[in-house]
Formats: structure tokens, C-alpha cells, sequence
């Protein structure tokens, strides 16, 4: 009884070591997170990647009036393509065609709109 | 065999109904784009050689205006995307192949090129080098009128067919020369003519919002009401001036391409040579003239050789009338048009010709279970020869009647005279402001001018849809001019479906304009802080 005991500690200490490191190196990953992004260094000491990335991040970020316009965009963007485009626009000749016909459906409608044919 | 129309004639006129309010919709915020991107980037140049910040501050208040308007504009073109594939099935196959090459590259254009500049002027100002900041506000201004190239290289084409060959066995119309289309001289034109006139209405918002200004006494605005006024004056009358040449070249192709189109937008019923470009007259708004008998529009204004001019570029050229191009006419350079029935005749035989070789392939695949399409034998080629032969008609094998060829004369003729007559008064109204302050008068103290220059703002809307009008209207009854009328580009929908559409598109962009135009005053009102 002794002996499982010990071993359940043994694995219990090991398994508080191994988060313990692990919340160590998710310390770690925030701190370098704050000494590039949010501690003000010279942009030009910066590769391209990081300056592009950081003209939309806090660009975004200290938006005021873009916020409500992005927002209206959204609206606007979900009505459109998921409301709209969706319920009251299908693809009508890929509704009503079936595939690799679109020609003879296509002919058959245009000849339903002839004023007469001779025959 | 007679067929009658066999598709709900209500669908026809709802689904033009939805196109013309969804395009209408969209082209209010186009022009401002295209014409306050020009004057932002004028305005950031000065700061760029001048360093002065008064001018970034300038620049940056009306590239905010800027922006606005460029989100309530976002997707509004998609819709009419939508609209091809659902109202307009029968034509999006017919041309697809073409119509859909330069609407694919405006999209990626558009997305691409302006989405990548406009962050870079609106998120760069602290973060890129002035040089870099202002090719980045030209270039958005640029991708903006590129993308707008392409989608008028596609209208165009719908006024101007060419560069395609109709291949009968897949019914579409495929590509032969990709700068036939993309440089179509009809194409040139519009393109100038749009952008140039979209310019116009870019000024007039500049000098309207300056004007007010001026009005309410905004101290903190003064100065750069002052100089955004001159700046917008100086742009608009340029721009108005080149909006009358282009106009001027414009009506010259369309002599050439769509003379009924002229001969609407002129009320002309009987043509001839010398003849006099109308000023106004007293045309019903409201219904379509008797031009079968009437021998002119009454009480008749003319400019003397004026219409010989715009249309022949010589004082006694000959210009159709409605009545001549539905007879047949001989042309300046001794081509005969046939006659509206000798057209519809010819249209009938390419429409039989076509269904003719179709049922022969299809006979021929179905008795030997082979696919004929790539094999070429004389049975084919002599149906495809009627087909050839009568193509440049097959349009009007589907008219009824003669008078469906005719557009709807009121609105071209109406729309045309407040286009030209608002793009005159802008001229006037641009160079009396320049010569005021070439005078060194006080504008701030002309309210008369300052509420002229606000009353302008609607009008110089109402003067680029016009515009749009008389292109659109003037080509009915023709989605594809001479090769597909909208009886047969309509898809067989019912209207009410279309009808539903219609009012919930009334709904939202009613809504989201009132939203973008509170928006809009609330900045103009919060001023360059």
C-alpha cells in the first residue's frame, strides 16, 4: 500500500514539473509577445513582414469611425451574399439544367420566346 | 407553327425594373470614388512638395469623406452579378464567355489593388514614408479607374459587340480577340466620358461641402474651404470641359453603332441632311410619341446643322431618323440597312437555321450514339451557312413587332437634355468661381453662390445617372445590341418572385443610404478635428 502511494506521488510530482514548465514557457511566449508587439521599437529595425503587419494591427486596433463602417460592411456583406444570394438568387440554369445539357436547355428556352417558326 | 411569348411578360419589365434600381444604386457612390479619390490625392501631393501640414490635414478630412462612401459602396455591384444568373440566365450563357472576362478582372482589380492602398493611406500615415503614402492614395485612386474600365469595356460590348464568334453547338458566344473587346473604340470612349464626368460630381461634393462651410462661418474651416473650393473649381471645370468633348465623341460612335439610340435621344422620326440639333421641345414625358405620322416633336428648338455635325462631322451629313432606320436607309458610305421587316425576316431564318443544325446533330448523335460535333460535313456546313449568313440579324428573329425596335423616346430625349444641360451649367458655375477669385472677390460673403454651389450637389447626381439612362434605355430593346433583345435574355421566372426582390432591394439601400448620408453629415459637421 505504501509503495502505491509513493509511485501516485512520484507521477503526481511529475505531472505538476511538467505543467509547471509548461505554464513557465506560456510566461515566457507572453513577454516576448509584449517586447515585440506592444513595446514601441524602431520601426525601421523591423523586417517588412513585421511592419506590414503591424500597419493593419494597430491600424485596426485605432479605428474610431472605421469600426461603425466595418460594421455596416458586415451587415451589409452578410445580407447580401448569405440572405440575398441564397434565398432569392440561384443559379437559375444550374437549378433547372441538368449538367452538361446547359446548351439544349438554354436553345429550348430561347426558342420558347420566337414569335413563330416555320416548319 | 406560331408560338406566342410563352414567359410572364410582367418578368421582363420587373427584372429591368430591379437592374436599373440596383445600377442606379450603385452608380451613387462610383462617381464620388472616382472623383473625390482625384482631388484627395491633389490635395496630399501639395503636402508632399510643400510639407505644409495644413495640407495633410485637408487631404486626411477628405479622404475620411473618402471612406465613407467607399464602405456604403462595397458589394453594391455584386447584386448585379447576382441578378445575371437568376433574371438574365438566357443572356449570362449567350455571353457569358465574354461579358464575364472584364467583369472578373474589375472584381480582382477592385479587390486587390484598391483593398491593399487603402489600408496603406488610411493605417500609413505615421508608419510609411511621405512618398510611399502618396503613391499609395494615387494608386487607390487608380485601382478604383481601372476597375472601372473593365466594367465599361463589359457595357460596351453590350452596345458594340465584337471581337466573338457564336459557336452553335455550345450556343455561346466565345472570344476571338481579347483587345477587340478590351479596346474597343465605343469602350475608349465611355471610359473617358465616365470617369471624366464621375470627376464632375467629385468637384461638386468638394465645392458643396466647402460652400457650407463657408456659410455656417466655421472658423476652424475657413482656410481650407478657401482652398478646397478653388482646388474642386479648378478640377470641375476641367473635368466638365472634357465631360462636353468625350460626350461630343461618344454621340459620334453612337451615330455610327445605334442610330436609333441618336434618333431617340433626339426625337428625330424623320432624318435627312443638314439637320438641326435639338434644343428642347415639348415632348409628353409620359408616352411615346406618334412618330409613325408626326413629322417632328412639337414646338421644336433647333441648333441649324447642329445634329449633322454631332453625328457626320459635316454641316449636310445624312442622319436617320426612327422612321428611316425602320424603313432601311442608304448610309454616307453607300451601305444599305435593311429594313426593320427584312431584318426581322433574316433574324427568323438564323433563329431556324440554328434550331435546324442542333436537331441534326442531335439526330445524328442519337442514330449512331457518336458525337458529331467536331466532324465537318456538308450537311452541317449548309446549315451553318444559313446560319452565317443572317447571324448579324438573329436578334430580331425574336421581335414581334416593328415598334419594340424603337426605345422609349420621352426618356432618352428628356435624360439627354438634363445631362447636357446640368453639364453646361457646371461649366458656367466652375469658371464664374475661378474668375471670382481671380477678381480676388469675397466668396464667403455670396450666399446666393454658396447655396447654388449645395443646391448643385443633388443636381449633379441627377446629371451622371442621366447619363446612365440614355445608354440604357437608348439600347432597348436590345440586352446585346443586334444579337439578343431582353424578351430573350430574361430567364422564365415568375414576376412576383422578381417583384419581391425589387421591394427588398427598395427597402435596404433606402435604409443604407439614409444611414450613409447621416454618417456623411455627421463628419462633415465634426469638421477637420
Amino acid at each position: 500500500m505504501g509503495l502505491i502511494y509513493r509511485k501516485c506521488r512520484l507521477h503526481i510530482a511529475k505531472i505538476t514539473v511538467f505543467f509547471g514548465k509548461i505554464v513557465c514557457e506560456m510566461e515566457k511566449c507572453v513577454s516576448l509577445w509584449r517586447k515585440c508587439f506592444e513595446t514601441p521599437l524602431p520601426m525601421s529595425s523591423h523586417s517588412f513582414w513585421h511592419r506590414a503587419f503591424h500597419l493593419y494591427y494597430d491600424g485596426f486596433r485605432q479605428m474610431t469611425l472605421g469600426r461603425t463602417l466595418w460594421l455596416i460592411i458586415a451587415i451589409k456583406v452578410f445580407v447580401i451574399f448569405v440572405v440575398l444570394k441564397l434565398l432569392f438568387f440561384p443559379d437559375f440554369i444550374g437549378q433547372n439544367a441538368e449538367k452538361g445539357k446547359e446548351a439544349d436547355f438554354v436553345a429550348k428556352e430561347l426558342s420558347k420566346r420566337v414569335s413563330d417558326i416555320s416548319e | 407553327m406560331i408560338h406566342f411569348l410563352s414567359i410572364d411578360p410582367a418578368a421582363i419589365d420587373w427584372a429591368r425594373a430591379q437592374f436599373a434600381l440596383t445600377a442606379i444604386y450603385h452608380w451613387l457612390f462610383v462617381p464620388l470614388t472616382l472623383g473625390v479619390g482625384l482631388i484627395m490625392s491633389i490635395m496630399e501631393t501639395k503636402y508632399y512638395r510643400t510639407g505644409d501640414t495644413f495640407w495633410r490635414t485637408t487631404a486626411q478630412f477628405w479622404q475620411r469623406l473618402f471612406g465613407i462612401n467607399f464602405a456604403m459602396g462595397v458589394a453594391t455591384g455584386i447584386i448585379l452579378e447576382f441578378e445575371f444568373g437568376t433574371n438574365w440566365s438566357n443572356y449570362s450563357w449567350f455571353v457569358g464567355d465574354i461579358f464575364g472576362a472584364p467583369l472578373a478582372i474589375e472584381g480582382i482589380v477592385a479587390f486587390f489593388m484598391e483593398s491593399t492602398f487603402v489600408a496603406v493611406m488610411y493605417f500609413g500615415w505615421e508608419k510609411v514614408s511621405r512618398g510611399f503614402h502618396l503613391a499609395s492614395t494615387w494608386l487607390t485612386t487608380l485601382g478604383a479607374t481601372i476597375s472601372a474600365w473593365w466594367i465599361l469595356v463589359a457595357n460596351s460590348w453590350m452596345q458594340y459587340p465584337v471581337g466573338c464568334e457564336f459557336n452553335p453547338d455550345t450556343l455561346r458566344n466565345e472570344m476571338t480577340s481579347f483587345l477587340d473587346v478590351a479596346l474597343s473604340p465605343f469602350a475608349v470612349d465611355k471610359f473617358f466620358h465616365t470617369v471624366i464626368s464621375s470627376w464632375v460630381v467629385g468637384a461638386v461634393f468638394v465645392v458643396a461641402v466647402s460652400a457650407w462651410y463657408l456659410l455656417k462661418k466655421r472658423e476652424a474651416e475657413r482656410e481650407m474651404a478657401f482652398k478646397s473650393l478653388r482646388i474642386g473649381a479648378i478640377v470641375g471645370l476641367i473635368a466638365s470641359v472634357g465631360a462636353a468633348i468625350t460626350g461630343d465623341e461618344s454621340a459620334y460612335k453612337i451615330a455610327e453603332v445605334q442610330p436609333m439610340k441618336l434618333a431617340a435621344m433626339e426625337a428625330l422620326y424623320n432624318g435627312g441632311n443638314e439637320q438641326d440639333l435639338t434644343a428642347v421641345a415639348l415632348l409628353n414625358p409620359f408616352s411615346q410619341p406618334n412618330y409613325a405620322e408626326e413629322e417632328e416633336a412639337p414646338m421644336r428648338l433647333a441648333i441649324p446643322y447642329g445634329l449633322s455635325i454631332l453625328a457626320t462631322r459635316s454641316i449636310d451629313g445624312f442622319v436617320p431618323g426612327v422612321n428611316d432606320i425602320l424603313k432601311g436607309y442608304t448610309r454616307a458610305d453607300g451601305r444599305v440597312e435593311p429594313s426593320a421587316k427584312e431584318k426581322i425576316e433574316r433574324g427568323k431564318k438564323a433563329i431556324a437555321a440554328l434550331a435546324d443544325y442542333r436537331k441534326y446533330i442531335a439526330d445524328e448523335k442519337a442514330a449512331d450514339g457518336s458525337d458529331s460535333i467536331g466532324k465537318i460535313t456538308a450537311a452541317k456546313e449548309e446549315r451553318l451557312q444559313v446560319l452565317k449568313e443572317n447571324w448579324q440579324y438573329f436578334g430580331y428573329g425574336y421581335i414581334k413587332d416593328e415598334a419594340e425596335l424603337v426605345p422609349f423616346i420621352p426618356i432618352n430625349f428628356w435624360a439627354f437634355r438634363v445631362m447636357v444641360g446640368l453639364g453646361s451649367l457646371f461649366i458656367l458655375f466652375f469658371a464664374y468661381i475661378l474668375f471670382l477669385g481671380w477678381r480676388k472677390r469675397d466668396i464667403a460673403s455670396m450666399t446666393w453662390l454658396l447655396w447654388m454651389a449645395i443646391i448643385l450637389l443633388p443636381c449633379a447626381y441627377i446629371c451622371s445617372e442621366s447619363g446612365w439612362l440614355v445608354a440604357e434605355f437608348g439600347r432597348q430593346p436590345w440586352t446585346i445590341q443586334d444579337m439578343l433583345p431582353v424578351s430573350a435574355s430574361v430567364s422564365d421566372i415568375g414576376s412576383s418572385a422578381v417583384a419581391l426582390t425589387f421591394w427588398l432591394f427598395l427597402l435596404l439601400f433606402t435604409s443604407m443610404l439614409v444611414v450613409e448620408i447621416s454618417i456623411m453629415l455627421k463628419q462633415i459637421k465634426k469638421g477637420i478635428n
